[in-house]
């Protein structure tokens, strides 16, 4: 297992290296002067020929790329063109609100896609697995802009019972900086006025990017559960005398949720690209609004430096993955 | 006849689907004596699978009780609660594929101690809450039997998972699942066709040394002569949901009487020189022929066999046969 953990890690290297260098060429032939962003719009040509000069833009771009790999390996990843301040500060400011929306979009998506999903396979054919069928259709064809539009136009301009946009109320002071997930901090500080209002500002965030994925994980969860309830084990577990929820719960459960589990290590990554559009609409100052913005101001630095976290995280996910269907399932233990 | 452990009276079952009503078991009748093993034979598709499953009180999702008793001494199997009672507890069962039949994210150790669970053993203290000190009991059973089972080293098999064994040690763990509860009748759906022929002979030889030693009455299915005469006490014939001809090992294999008991022995290839078969094929549930099922198919049909169904009449030999053309000899 631990061998197993090193190798995963280890290969996530050349996975990155060669997102980076995409990224890098993408970038560099995309035809925008980064230096051209970082002086301004009263530069005159030869503040920006010095400003290439002093970034190294002139070298030829193998030199480029490589310079910008050392750097990076000692954790300069240069300064943003944009903040001024350098790509490396700004991020771990912007990490935890994505980590934050990202994880509680993720545990959502699990918990109700597989609750859903088992309910609608324990029932088979009934009018709830009709309904989640359909929900499922729905969500599943729902862009995640539109149905965060309609959110914040329900909820926060009709109803009016939950916030429009950002983390915490205006003005109101973020709890004490412990891991950055206010929901966390706030808990183990005790303000739970801020936990709640935390909560209240992560619901709609949190649902629109799940949305697909609780409709993934549920149909994924249905046909597993209904698979094991036919399955020549479960018929044996009834003719030896298991009691009918016995065998659900959890014979037939826990077997029925190898499938989902890796469909959530996928729909990670979908989760994230999803965060880049839900953050931009709720103003969460998280990586994925910042990623906009680089975008946006052609601030390169900014952009490479997101790019590798957030497949570094995508990659680490991965890894939690195949651990927890190593749990699940002894084959793939073995394999491990 | 009231000492029988298992009797099956004049079962007929039907399963309405969206071909619409398969009458899949019709008069189905023969009875189980306490620590005699009896064979079930007939071809696939017969019902033998169909009527294991309603012995155990688990009929076709669907299935219709048109007549007939099954009772385990005395007791109601067709009732679903009654049979909840004595499934598992007195009624063991030993299923086909050994490859199939456990959950395979489960130890084989807890798999079988969950058997044990929820029948108990019946030593077992009276009412007592499921805890550690018999989880134990039930733990040190369990090695019992898959030690009488020849498992090697059966401590450490508990926590292991069911791929790291063979077919063979499989099926052995499945059959100290169904001793294990010490029934008196253990029901085993071709406990033999998942494995090779040298594994087979193994099992088979453990199956009769166990039912002898645990004297315990085994309700055998299987489609092959062979297995019948090696394991066999006495064996009932089906034909298409119909119970043919019931007899002992000798009577049947020796001098079989119902038309379609013979041919079905002639297929067997270690009984005939040259692969025969029998013409035609089995009609479908679905569409019933009248009177003897077996009769499009048999050299001896007569307008009598089509126009109602032969009862299954007592032989002088002792054997129960549905055949009008052997009904003089009765
Ligand atoms: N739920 C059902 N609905 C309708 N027909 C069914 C159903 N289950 C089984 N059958 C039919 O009932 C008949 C008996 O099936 P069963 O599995 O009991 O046969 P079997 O004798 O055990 O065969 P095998 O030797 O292949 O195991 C078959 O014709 C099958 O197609
Ligand atoms: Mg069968």
């Amino acid at each position: 297992m631990l061998l197993f953990l090193i190798r995963r890690l280890i290969l996530i290297i050349p996975v990155l290296l060669g997102l980076l260098l995409l990224t890098f060429l993408m970038l560099r032939l995309g035809g925008n002067d980064p230096a051209a962003a970082i002086a301004g719009d009263n530069a005159t040509p030869e503040m920006i020929e010095r400003i290439r000069e002093d970034l190294g833009l002139n070298d030829p771009l193998p030199v480029q790329f490589w310079d910008y790999l050392v750097r990076a390996a000692h954790g300069d990843f240069g300064v943003s063109a944009y903040s001024q301040r350098p790509v490396g500060i700004d991020i771990l400011d912007r990490l935890p609100a994505t980590l934050e929306l990202t994880i509680v979009a993720l545990v959502l998506a699990s918990v109700l896609g597989i609750t859903f999903g088992a309910l609608a396979g324990i029932w088979r054919n009934s009018i709830f697995d009709h309904t989640v069928r359909v929900v499922s259709v729905a969500g599943l064809a729902t862009a995640s802009f539109w149905f965060a539009i309609m959110l914040q136009l329900v909820f926060s301009m009709g109803l009016e019972i939950l916030p429009l946009r950002g983390r915490l109320p205006t003005g109101w002071t973020p709890p004490p900086d412990i891991t950055g997930l206010y929901l966390v901090d706030s808990l183990v500080t005790g303000q739970f006025a801020t936990f709640w209002y935390a909560f209240l500002h992560l619901v709609m965030p949190a649902v629109t990017i799940s949305l697909g994925g609780i409709a993934t994980i549920a149909r994924f969860t249905r046909s597993a559960v209904v698979a094991a309830m036919h399955s020549e084990y479960a018929a044996y577990e009834q003719a030896v005398g298991y009691p009918r929820r016995r065998i659900l719960m959890p014979y037939v459960l826990r077997n029925s949720l190898v499938t989902p589990v890796t469909q959530i290590g996928l729909l990670f990554g979908a989760f994230v690209s999803s965060a880049v559009a839900v953050e931009s609409v709720f103003d969460w100052p998280g990586l994925g609004s910042y990623l906009v913005e680089a975008i946006f101001t052609s601030d390169f630095n900014a952009v490479l430096a997101v790019t590798l976290v957030i497949g570094a995280i995508y990659g680490v996910v991965n890894i939690l993955v195949d651990m927890t269907q190593g749990l699940l399932d002894p084959r793939v233990a073995e394999t491990m | 006849m009231s000492d029988d452990i298992l009797s099956v009276r004049d079962l007929k079952l039907s399963v309405k689907g969206d071909a619409g009503l398969a009458q899949i078991l019709d008069h189905v009748d023969f009875a189980v004596k306490p620590g005699e093993v009896m064979g079930l034979v007939g071809e696939s598709g017969c019902g033998k699978s169909t009527l294991i499953r309603t012995i155990l009180g688990l009929p076709p999702k669907g299935a219709r009780i048109d007549s007939g008793t099954v009772a385990f001494r005395g007791r109601n199997l067709l009732d679903p609660k009654e049979a909840q009672q004595i499934r598992g507890r007195e009624i063991g069962f030993i299923p086909q594929d050994p490859f199939q039949a456990f959950n395979p994210v489960f130890t084989v150790g807890a798999q079988i101690l969950e058997i044990l669970r929820w029948s108990g053993l019946p030593d077992d203290p009276k009412g007592a809450r499921y805890d550690k000190s018999l989880r134990a009991r039930h733990k040190a059973r369990l090695i019992e039997v898959l030690r009488a089972v020849q498992i090697p080293d059966p401590e450490e098999a508990l926590d292991r998972y069911p791929h790291q064994f063979s077919g063979g040690q499989r099926q052995r763990i499945l059959i100290a699942g169904a001793l294990a509860t010490r029934p008196s009748l253990i029901l085993a759906d071709e406990p033999t066709t998942a494995l090779d022929v040298t594994t087979q002979m193994q099992i088979l030889r453990l199956l009769r040394e166990l039912a002898a030693d645990y004297n315990v009455a085994m309700l055998f299915v299987t489609h092959d002569f062979g297995v019948v005469a090696q394991i066999c006490d006495r064996v009932s014939v089906m034909y298409a949901g119909q119970t043919v001809e019931t007899g002992t090992t000798p009577q049947i294999i020796d001098g079989p009487r119902h038309p379609y008991t013979g041919m079905l022995m002639a297929c067997h290839p270690e009984r005939s020189t040259e692969i025969t078969g029998i013409p035609g094929q089995v009609s479908s549930p679905l569409t019933p022929p009248p009177g003897c099922r077996f009769a499009p198919r048999c050299p001896r049909a007569t307008e009598a066999c089509t126009s109602a169904r032969p009862g299954l009449l007592n032989s002088r030999d002792g054997r129960q046969l549905a055949c009008v053309h052997e009904e003089e000899f009765a």
